[in-house]
């Protein structure tokens, strides 16, 4: 466990170094495209920027493969997050006090989570009705309805003019069903690590 | 229930048996193990320590617990 842990503290220092490098590859990225690099055969910038293109590809894997750790390994989590998020826990009062801050987190993120959810899912309209579809000599109505989708895949499967095979962009989750699945699991989470904290 | 309050307001003496042993309130917490902040909690009635710690300080100062801790009669 303690080797897994230094291996995984090696790829995080990798990673979090690299930012810079990173940027420059985005800034660089967003003024010149592959075309114009691959114009330039032969020459120091095509070098350095095939270079710096498996730099970035190599870095884009460990990212992901961070990102796989940090959601399965409770300590490795708790390292890593424990310096992003500036906690400190030095010692029993640190604990206690940490301990109904995130009381007060979790409350107040579920409340949050509520409001939007409700905010996703209520549609408000207010309609000026024509002459002819007055009710009661009415023509102002408000309309409140409510709408609750899962899933947002696209109906259509667009073959690409470039001839794109795969494309993940997204997941396929409506705003809505996010926000539930996060309530659901800040709820149920917490309660399966009372008990096994217990 | 019984006659005791809900809370207890548990007062203290850490600050005297500090001050006759002459040490800062850093050196008492580097000495058992918490940090000043916490140490400064506690003699101001903040915080109180859990069993553990209350009897790592009476240990380190060695007094009675009953001597350091002490229910604050209303």
């Amino acid at each position: 466990m303690k080797k897994f842990l230094k291996i995984n503290s090696y790829i995080s220092k990798f990673l979090l170094y690299s930012i810079p490098i990173i940027l420059i590859v985005l800034v660089w990225a967003s003024f010149q495209n592959q075309q114009q690099v691959l114009d330039m055969n032969n020459s120091i910038i095509y070098f350095v920027w095939n270079l710096i293109s498996i730099y970035f590809l190599v870095w884009f894997f460990f990212l992901i493969y961070f990102l796989i750790v940090l959601v399965f390994s409770r300590q490795f989590r708790e390292n890593i997050l424990i310096k992003f998020s500036g906690i400190k826990e030095r010692d029993e009062r640190e604990t206690y006090i940490n301990g109904k801050a995130c009381k007060s987190t979790f409350f107040s993120t579920i409340a949050i989570l509520l409001l939007l959810l409700f905010l996703t899912v209520v549609n408000i309209q207010v309609i000026h009705l024509s002459p002819e579809n007055a009710i009661d000599n009415k023509r102002r109505q408000i309309s409140i309805s409510l709408s609750l989708k899962f899933f947002n895949f696209d109906s259509k499967q667009k073959k690409d003019k470039n001839g794109t095979i795969l494309s993940i962009h997204k997941l396929p989750l409506t705003t809505e069903a996010t926000i539930i699945l996060i309530i659901l699991w800040q709820i149920l989470s917490y309660h399966y690590f009372s008990r096994k904290n217990n | 229930m019984g006659n005791l309050p809900v809370t207890l307001e548990i007062e203290n003496k850490i600050h005297v048996f500090r001050a006759e042993k002459r040490i800062t309130q850093q050196q008492l917490a580097s000495a058992i193990g918490v940090t000043r902040t916490t140490i400064v909690a506690i003699e101001k009635g903040n915080y109180n320590p859990s069993l553990e710690l209350a009897f790592r300080l009476a240990r380190y100062f060695e007094v009675d617990i009953n001597l350091l801790f002490k229910v604050k009669e209303n």
